[in-house]
């Protein structure tokens, strides 16, 4: 473990939100739960998850918050991801140049059937991954 | 709410009332040029500047540093690297780095000193801070106004403005129409011949309640 760069982001938390506020404790929750599993757990985390990590006592509103600055660029932890829900149950993934295009356009391609997808915004559902800034800190 | 319902990007947009920036959210994480960028971080200082003056009682011994270092602290909570006082050919108050991108923000209290103390700002702006090049082609005047109709003042700075620059770099402002407090200017950098855009952004901050 990276300890003096864990401790930097730490810090940056404390900064940002104070210690010991709710937002701070959310944050360092959620960093002490992707330090604490490996990668190959990660690779779909979605507010439930973030729920069952972090605990009952942190309401959505923190969780938003938490995740929106998280995947800023001034503390790098999480990456934002795109998916839709199949016929199957499962799910698929849909890549940034195709939500640009969405927004441009307005017009969303499904990934498997190519056809487009109306209210997209209703459909597409965001999911994190662990950046690498996360990897960094995991390394002896 | 059903997990599905939850993490829908049009559930985000729900929450922008509650959460400083969340509707651009996921459009923040998908900008692909620095104009896209400057786009989406206007949007989200609308939003600053909308919080802030909800309580203007609140701010009306603040410094200029206290009040920027406030619209610095909104921005990091929205995930942007934005800097303080960051030396750039001189202590520049606000700026703002995503990949080799560069927005820099002048703060300035409208005063006493009036116009020509604005003026001062935006040459510190346009002729000391920013690069000029194509990754820092637009920056933005933050005005802090204390005083009454602060659009009366914002017409009167665009003419202030234009007349203080009739002669040098072909200066051109011309109105937001979302927002007609604000205003942008555009003329030729300086240092590059590039065009450089300039968003004017007032705070009304004005509270003298009569009752």
């Amino acid at each position: 473990m990276n300890q003096e760069l864990k401790n930097q982001i730490i810090s940056c938390f404390a900064e940002d939100w104070g210690r010991p506020s709710l937002q701070f404790q959310t944050c360092e929750k959620i960093f002490d739960y992707l330090l604490s599993r490996p990668i190959n757990q990660l690779t779909h985390l979605t507010y439930n998850v973030f729920r069952k990590a972090i605990g009952d006592e942190y309401s959505i509103i923190e969780l938003l918050k938490a995740t929106q600055y998280l995947c800023g660029d001034r503390v790098p932890i999480l990456s934002l991801h795109f998916e839709i829900a199949d016929e199957d149950d499962s799910y698929l993934d849909i890549n940034d140049d195709d939500m640009r295009y969405a927004k441009e356009t307005g017009k969303l391609v499904h990934p498997r059937t190519g056809e487009y997808i109306e209210d997209y915004e209703d459909k597409v559902l965001i999911y994190f991954k662990p950046s690498c800034l996360v990897n960094e800190v995991k390394k002896n | 709410m059903h997990e599905d319902l939850e993490r829908a990007l049009k559930t985000l947009k729900n929450f922008q009332d509650d959460v400083a920036g969340i509707g651009y959210f996921p459009d923040r994480m998908l900008v692909k040029n620095y104009e896209e960028f400057v786009s989406i971080l206007y949007n989200d200082i609308d939003k600053i500047v909308t919080g802030m003056e909800r309580n203007s009682e609140l701010r009306q011994e603040e410094s200029e540093d206290h009040l920027t270092i406030q619209v610095k602290e909104n921005l990091h909570h929205m995930g942007y690297n934005s800097v303080h006082d960051e030396k750039i050919g001189g202590h520049c108050d606000l700026v703002i780095k995503k990949y080799d991108w560069l927005w820099i923000g002048e703060a300035k209290i409208f005063d006493s000193r009036g116009y020509t103390w604005l003026h001062d700002g935006f040459q510190q702006l346009t002729t000391r801070y920013s690069t000029g090049g194509y990754k820092n082609s637009q920056g933005g005047m933050l005005i802090y106004i204390r005083k009454a109709n602060a659009k009366k003042i914002m017409e009167k700075w665009k003419t202030h403005l234009i007349d203080n620059n009739k002669d040098a770099n072909d200066l051109n402002a011309f109105d937001f129409l979302e927002n007609s407090l604000t205003f942008y200017s555009e003329h030729s950098h300086q240092r590059t011949g590039l065009a450089f855009k300039v968003r004017h952004i007032p705070f009304c901050l004005h509270f003298d309640p009569k009752k």
